[in-house]
């Protein structure tokens, strides 16, 4: 039908019979016409459930606001409430401290992992799945096999310390103290993807590199230093940022695991905001305290991609 | 190489001690490194196993076992019935199937619409579409809380509490890591594909439909597995929308699980999670392939 017609319109324009001129511009038209269709669902998306969310969330963050009764603008009162909140300092403390503990910790293992399952062992193809299997399971899952480890008193961990040592373990989810290494060990558990990210790039860095490298005497750790990590190193950069960016909005397992307690101490950002937000329905505070965060994570990732010009080499010269 | 490469100019056992004094043959620092890194990957298998291996033999094991000081691994009795009174205790069978048409919508409606976007942006000209990429590129940095609270006052004022629409519905664009997928993997085909089938007849649609799609199945499979595992472990949106127990998902209901009884029925619960976390792993098994090929895909 139209199909047809167009097509004859476009073969014709082609073979340059037809008004040529006119048709060629109107061929680029129909192009740019086609990417808006594509395009559509996605910007339909963007307008109502991002962008103009993102718009009401900061107007929100100006206004005492509980869903029910219209908002009302109140300046930057909830700012001011904020700042003189501990338990919004200690969310943040806690939060701050997980992510410059984990994500260092969680990139050097997962970088060093996928080394060595990058290495020709046998049956190396079941031991990369092992190795990514926690990543695959539901967070919640995690959660609840890890509360059931960390147990005092009949937990795997405190009888292998037990077996090790000889000592009783500490109460782990129980003691303000333990908290916080408990969620950073279990969160270790789950990093298969990080794993599986770098290890595609190690297998997409080029072999002749190496050979290069070796017939000019470079031993295997030279190698990794001066070969490996700069041609995985948009990679670490990658994994750096969806890293950071992660671990500054965790909550589902310490939802399930914790709930913030006890008495703060894994009381992390997100969960604060959902508390805010859905249990005491203050959903101007609560935006106010979006926005600190998103701030927050762009000023962060500003700074990453800033100085990553000094680390970070790019093989295509970009 | 070799053919260019003089053999004068090549030193006979090439490369440099591995640990200063040491000076072996290749073969044998090959195999030293596979011995060595061998080594190194045991332990590590035995703490990622460790826990997965307690969930499996806690399932089958008796309260009472489960409990008891020093933890027995071996099931003694091996109880079959816990998964029967696990799916029983809460209706986990229902959760399933609400899980499951979350879970399978969201991938449908994903994965079309990146792909086709993806497409668009890999190889539609059109003005704006460079500066509208990095647009879809930015949102993988905004929090999803910025948008939650506005989002669930929307889907209040629709009358779409405690319904699922607000949990499948805001995906309708894919999400930008799937576009990013797709656009890579677009973009990696050769021109000729396009120019033929243009010639050939084909709109902008058809080549998309027709020809694009059938080539990208490793691309699908890793952006489904992708958006199913999200979808499948997704507790914050659940918890924001849904009050009535009839509606709940599984994390929901793994999590209000333990709540609901006062000293936890770990036998049970993991019994339960085992079979809640069936479906990713099964993903995982057989798209393991396409998600490392995908993965490679996106680097480029």
């Amino acid at each position: 039908m139209t199909v047809v017609d167009k097509t004859t319109t476009r073969v014709r324009s082609w073979l340059g019979t037809g008004s040529s001129r006119k048709i060629r511009l109107s061929l680029a038209t129909q192009e740019a016409i086609w990417f808006y269709i594509f395009v559509a669902p996605w910007l339909l998306a963007f307008f109502l459930f991002t962008l103009g969310p993102m718009v009401a969330s900061f107007l929100f963050s100006f206004t005492q606001y509980n869903a029910i009764q219209p908002p009302v603008w109140i300046g930057l009162k909830n700012f001011v409430t904020l700042s003189g909140d501990p338990v919004f300092w200690k969310s943040i403390r806690v939060t701050f401290t997980y992510a410059v503990v984990f994500v260092p910790l969680n990139l050097a293992i997962s970088l060093f992992l996928a080394a060595m399952l990058n290495l020709a062992v046998p049956a190396m193809r079941v031991i990369r799945t092992i190795y990514y299997l926690p990543a695959v399971l539901p967070e919640v899952v995690t959660g609840l096999v890890w509360i059931w480890i960390f147990n005092p008193d009949f937990g795997l961990l405190n009888y292998l310390l037990y077996l090790l040592t000889g000592l009783k373990g500490p109460n782990w989810l129980g003691s303000e103290t333990w908290v916080m290494p408990a969620v950073i060990i279990s969160a270790l558990w789950g990093m298969g993807s990080g794993v599986i990210i770098f290890l595609a790039a190690l297998q997409s860095v080029s072999p002749e590199l190496y050979e290069a490298a070796e017939i000019d005497g470079a031993s295997a750790l030279r190698r990794y230093f001066t070969i490996t990590l700069p041609m995985i190193s948009p990679v670490i950069l990658f994994n750096l940022l969806v890293g950071t960016i992660g671990a500054l909005q965790v909550f589902a397992r310490i939802y399930v695991m914790t709930q913030g307690g006890p008495n703060y101490a894994s009381y992390f950002y997100n969960l604060y905001l959902y508390s805010n937000a859905f249990s005491y329905f203050r959903l101007g505070l609560a935006s106010a305290q979006a926005w600190i965060l998103f701030v927050v994570i762009m000023i962060l990732t500003l700074i990453i991609l800033r100085t990553s010009g000094r680390w970070v080499y790019y093989a295509g010269g970009r | 190489m070799t053919a260019t490469t003089p053999s004068a100019w090549r030193k006979p056992t090439s490369a440099g001690p591995l640990i200063p004094g040491l000076y072996l043959g290749k073969q044998a620092r090959r195999t030293l490194t596979k011995v060595v890194g061998f080594l190194l990957l045991v332990p590590g298998l035995l703490w990622v196993l460790m826990p997965t291996v307690w969930m499996f033999s806690a399932a089958f094991s008796t309260l009472r076992q489960v409990m008891q000081f020093p933890p027995d691994l071996i099931p003694n009795p091996w109880v079959w019935t816990n998964f029967y009174e696990g799916f029983t205790f809460l209706p986990f069978g229902r959760y399933y199937m609400n899980s499951l048409f979350i879970a399978i919508s969201r991938v449908v409606l994903q994965v079309l619409a990146a792909s086709i976007t993806g497409y668009a942006f890999a190889r539609l000209r059109a003005p704006g579409r460079e500066f509208i990429f990095m647009v879809v590129l930015s949102t993988m940095m905004l929090p999803y809380t910025v948008t939650m609270i506005p989002q669930f006052v929307l889907f209040k004022n629709l009358g779409w509490i405690n319904t699922y629409y607000p949990l499948i519905i805001p995906h309708l664009g894919g999400s930008a890591f799937l576009i990013f997928l797709f656009r890579q993997f677009f973009r990696s085909i050769p021109e000729e594909v396009f120019e033929a089938s243009r010639l050939d007849g084909c709109n902008y649609f058809d080549i998309y439909l027709r020809i694009l799609m059938p080539l990208s199945m490793p691309v699908v499979a890793t952006a489904s597995i992708l958006v199913f595992q999200n979808a499948w472990q997704d507790l914050i949106g659940p918890l924001i929308y849904l009050n009535s127990t009839k509606l709940y998902t599984l994390p929901l209901g793994l999590a209000t699980f333990r709540s609901s009884f006062g000293a936890s029925p770990w036998n049970l619960i993991m019994a339960v999670s085992i079979l809640v976390a069936l479906p990713p792993i099964i993903l995982f098994f057989v798209g393991q392939r396409y998600m490392i090929a995908g993965i490679v895909v996106s680097e480029k």
